[in-house]
């Protein structure tokens, strides 16, 4: 059964799916223009590999292509940038790849920009599973994240829970 | 108020608890300040992050995507065209034999054929599009797009390219034309599609040597 397909076919899947992957990419590469390119990379690969979709859970199954991608991607640009590398310097040039703040000038320190920035810098900060989940509540019920996951709902709370409190720790807010 | 008081009242923000939890949670922050500065303080950063994220959604990277995961929809066609069709086609209705009585009688027109097979747009180029561009004013009440759409698909058939882009504003449009319908000595009519907003539009465009006509659904 081609679910791929069939979630194109139809417009109110298709939308679903179209919010979900973004979302996801934007989680993985923390920046629009990369999810959009991850995501149409993602999308393409789903299609030539569909013989290898176990038919389970569309999303969680496009959501592993999208990262291996991302991190393959990251990879190659790694090696750009030197012939020889450790694994620990790749993690480090993987982590401030994308994503990474500028320094601000005086002026524009205004309130609005740094609550944004800093809400950036904490979700910057999070787990790659913990910023997928923050990215993809709005957009999906908790049962159907807690299946994509394979952890059970009262997991998923838990997890819910301390991501939360890990975005309000960093944001200094009493939570 | 407990550690596990704190994750249901996180829980408690998307709306996952049971009947039971509600209750329990509802009590706890009509008793508790502290519970509902708790609550108050997760919804701020709830609020937050979702906007983050929403935020992104209406960008014009996520349009983009948009358009692309529309692009690979095998679209179904429009009821309007496939009532044409039928007009212009009567083999679907009437059998092969009383079509070519019609067409007998009515003379010598060239029909596109209906099916998807035959290539009619032979003569159009697949390569780069037409890429034009129309600044929307502030204050102009009427919306111009099916206008610029138009403008657009006369030039493509001058032309003789079957791919557009244009911006309306900030607007994208990715206009197709798919088929040649009719064409006979100067009067031609096409279908084809018009993606934008991740909503995929049909169109019936009718040009003849003075005129053209689009009707878009």
């Amino acid at each position: 059964m081609d679910l791929l397909r069939d979630t194109l076919n139809s417009k109110d899947k298709r939308e679903d799916l179209t919010q979900k992957v973004f979302l996801r990419c934007m989680a993985i590469t923390r920046n629009r223009e990369e999810a959009r390119d991850l995501a149409q990379e993602t999308i393409m690969k789903g299609l030539e590999r569909i013989n290898q979709f176990d038919g389970r859970h569309l999303n969680a199954w496009l959501g592993m292509i999208a990262k291996n991608t991302y991190i393959d991607k990251t990879r190659k640009k790694t090696y750009t940038y030197t012939d020889k590398i450790t694994k620990k310097q790749e993690k480090i040039a993987r982590e401030n790849l994308p994503g990474d703040l500028p320094e601000l000038s005086q002026e524009s320190h205004e309130e609005g920009i740094l609550i944004g920035i800093d809400l950036e810098a904490c979700i910057e900060k999070l787990e790659d599973e913990e910023r997928e989940i923050i990215a993809l509540l709005p957009v999906s019920s908790n049962d159907e994240m807690a299946e994509e996951l394979e952890i059970s709902s009262s997991n998923l709370r838990v997890k819910v829970f301390r991501v939360r409190n890990k975005l309000a720790e960093c944001l200094e807010m009493a939570a | 108020m407990n550690d596990q008081d704190k994750i249901l009242l996180s829980s408690y923000l998307d709306n996952s608890l049971s009947a039971e939890e509600t209750k329990h949670i509802e009590e706890l922050i009509g008793q508790d300040e502290a519970a509902l500065n708790y609550l108050n303080n997760l919804k701020e950063i709830n609020n937050r992050v979702n906007s983050y994220f929403e935020d992104s959604l209406n960008s014009k990277e996520a349009k983009e995507f948009g358009v692309f995961m529309d692009s690979l929809a095998e679209e179904k066609e429009n009821p309007l065209i496939q009532s044409l069709k039928k007009f212009i086609f009567p083999q679907a209705i009437l059998g092969y034999a009383l079509s070519g009585l019609l067409f007998f009688n009515i003379g010598s027109i060239q029909y596109a054929g209906n099916s998807s097979e035959d290539n009619f747009l032979a003569e159009f180029s697949y390569g780069d599009p037409i890429v034009n561009s129309y600044l929307k004013y502030r204050g102009l009440d009427q919306d111009e797009t099916d206008k610029y759409i138009k403008e657009t698909l006369d030039q493509m058939v001058d032309e003789k390219i079957a791919l557009a882009e244009i911006t309306y504003g900030s607007q994208p449009y990715s206009i197709e034309i798919k088929e040649q319908l009719l064409n006979k000595n100067n009067f031609d009519c096409y279908e084809g599609s018009v993606i934008s907003n991740q909503t995929a539009k049909t169109f019936l465009f009718c040009k003849s040597q003075d005129s053209s006509s689009l009707i878009l659904n």
